[in-house]
């Protein structure tokens, strides 16, 4: 049990499950740092991590280098073919050893007294191998290698680990949320997908979860971009004299208007599952009729066949929420990893994914309507985003008001077994579903 | 003129002009003029590395032509820019220019300098380096007007503190 550095009394479990009621949350569950370790402690180390794409590593050797809840951790190509996940944590003093985020190695070297590893993490070799004579540090003692994560699977060439050896496998876990990477990966002619070079990096100065609540938030497009999409407007309005030859990707920006309740917005029903998962309906229309788009979608159909390349085309997705650690935007191949650092700082790194087999012109149309515009260190979108976590983080350190509402829609939710469904887009159903899980993952004593 | 046709160019013309875009750009009254400084078909351009070669081959922290820049900077012109409340401010410093020569392929003069961008907002100042590498075609009331500005950032594909809203 942790007791806090407050004075405060520590985090009991009624404590706790008072923090969450079915309407509302309480204002700590964003600031207090001991709840935020606990949170490391009984979500972040018993759930499934993201933790990279297999085509990050694609030869013998080859690694990247991450953090789960803050462990760091390596991904690594075993000469055997298979991707090994282990902790980036020599056995001798502690020393990561490795530093760079991507690299090749014929071994892990310790940069401090030269004990190396195998990409598999056994301990290879110690320099003076003489003075360990009797003790417990042997070569073949796979106490003394680079420890693997307790768990690891893999999906479709995601893979993820988890710090806890129970629970349930990955596809239980990702239950009907899978969908979000079936939908990315089918779109490929190929079947598959692979990422492009590195990634988007930004720091939110917010909660992690402020992320999560704002991904299926079909009320917030209007207001918090608004400044954007009346930049378009105007923009198309003043250059095009045909609102047709208005390029497609400032149509897109141009969408989000005030909240209204006859938008689009409201009929994006978010569906939303146990862990805390769930997806929103896309609202971007994403086939287009241009040459590429066509060349493209014939090529799906060739492959797979007109009824189940139609069905691939069609499905619109806008964000899938894998929680705690995913978003994915799969209709144009992005996946927001989120790596919580602190109660109010949070990493949000952003992989752009290749469909295999598309179309030279078509990857560079999904590159300009998405990587390169809401899913960059310098987007115009998401730049409010954040602007507004900051400002929830600060406001909730008023004492006014002890609670956040999740309460539009409240008592409109479908509920069918363990998932709950919205009726109408723009309902708080899914922060709804993702605090109740939150609360029984918090109820578990680590 | 050399042997292409081309007209001598004179270094300090070229510096010149580089110097007269950091000041358009610093200045938010002058945003309008700095988004005229490219050609109708000219584009801005972040790569995440050095090492890339396309412009839409693979992602990009910034690819803009002159509508999307035009998209961006009427956000932060406008009112509801939440981010932009308080305001961003920044200044450029720009030096180390050379004329590298002409593109074998359209004849544009390419420039190479480098840069240092100071971007202020609400108590926090955030520092951005590196080298931007311009390619100019004669024309406009600048004397010369951009194709493509490509900048690489010496933190390309770091962790940034804070979403860029200036660009370099």
């Amino acid at each position: 049990m942790l007791t806090t550095s407050m004075g405060r009394e520590p985090w009991t479990a009624d404590a706790i499950a008072a923090l969450v009621q079915p309407d509302r949350v309480h204002r700590s569950v964003y600031t207090d740092p001991e709840l935020f370790e606990l949170e490391l402690e009984r979500i972040w180390h018993q759930a499934w991590i993201y933790v990279g794409h297999e085509s990050q590593v694609r030869n013998t050797g080859d690694y990247f280098a991450t953090e789960i809840a803050r462990n760091p951790v390596l991904m690594a190509r075993h000469s055997d073919g298979t991707v090994r996940v282990m902790f980036n944590r020599c056995a001798h003093k502690g020393v990561m050893v490795a530093r760079a985020r991507t690299g090749s190695v014929r071994s892990f070297v310790c940069s401090y007294h030269g004990w190396s590893y195998g990409t598999d993490g056994a301990l290879k070799s110690v320099p003076l191998p003489d003075g360990y004579k009797g003790t417990l540090v042997q070569v073949g003692n796979p106490e003394f290698g680079l420890k693997p994560l307790p768990r690891v699977a893999t999906y479709r060439g995601f893979v993820f680990a988890s710090l806890s050896g129970e629970g349930p496998s990955l596809t239980e876990f990702l239950g009907p949320a899978i969908v979000g990477f079936d939908d990315m990966v089918e779109r490929a002619p190929d079947g598959e997908v692979e990422v492009y070079g590195t990634c988007a990096r930004t720091i939110t100065h917010a909660n992690w979860k402020l992320f999560f609540e704002n991904q299926l938030d079909a009320v917030h497009a209007g207001v918090t971009h608004r400044s954007l999409a009346e930049s378009a407007r105007d923009v198309g309005r003043s250059r095009y004299s045909d609102p047709a030859q208005v390029p497609k990707v400032v149509q897109n920006i141009a969408m989000h208007e005030p909240p209204d309740a006859k938008s689009f917005w409201t009929k994006l029903n978010s569906s939303n599952y146990r862990y805390g998962h769930g997806f929103l309906g896309g609202y971007q229309e994403h086939r287009g009729q241009d040459s590429a788009t066509l060349e493209y979608e014939s090529l799906v159909k060739r492959n797979h066949g007109e009824a189940e390349g139609e069905r691939r085309l069609a499905r619109n997705l806008h964000h899938t929420v894998i929680y705690p650690c995913l978003s994915i935007q799969s209709q144009f191949q992005q996946l927001r990893v989120v790596k919580p650092i602190a109660a109010n700082r949070t990493l949000v790194e952003i992989w752009h994914f290749r469909l295999k087999g598309a179309p030279r012109e078509f990857l560079r149309r999904n590159i300009a309507m998405a990587a390169n515009l809401a899913n960059t260190p310098a987007t115009p979108v998401s730049c409010d985003d954040y602007e507004n976590w900051y400002r929830a983080q600060t406001g909730l350190k008023a004492q006014a008001q002890e609670w956040v509402s999740i309460h539009r829609n409240f008592g409109d939710d479908r509920v069918e077994g363990d998932s709950v469904h919205s009726r109408i887009g723009t309902s708080e159903a899914f922060q709804r579903n993702q605090y109740a899980a939150w609360a029984e993952y918090m109820k578990q004593e680590a | 003129m050399d042997a292409n046709g081309n007209q001598h160019v004179d270094a300090r013309d070229v510096e010149r002009f580089l110097f007269h875009e950091a000041r358009c750009q610093d200045d938010p009254a002058r945003w309008d003029e700095w988004l005229e400084l490219f050609a109708d078909d000219g584009f801005y351009w972040i790569p995440y590395s050095r090492a890339q070669q396309d412009d839409l081959d693979t992602p990009s922290i910034v690819r803009e032509d002159k509508v999307l820049l035009a998209v961006r900077y009427g956000r932060l012109r406008h009112p509801q820019a939440w981010a932009q409340d308080p305001e961003t401010r920044a200044c450029r410093l720009v030096g180390n220019v050379m004329v590298d020569g002409r593109s074998a392929e359209t004849g544009e003069l390419i420039v190479r300098s480098t840069f240092q961008m100071l971007e202020f907002r609400a108590d926090k100042t955030i520092s951005y380096g590196g080298w931007a590498e311009h390619h100019l075609v004669p024309g406009g009331p600048a004397g010369w007007q951009i194709r493509r500005k490509r900048v690489d950032l010496i933190s390309g594909d770091g962790a940034y503190e804070e979403i860029m809203q200036a660009l370099p």
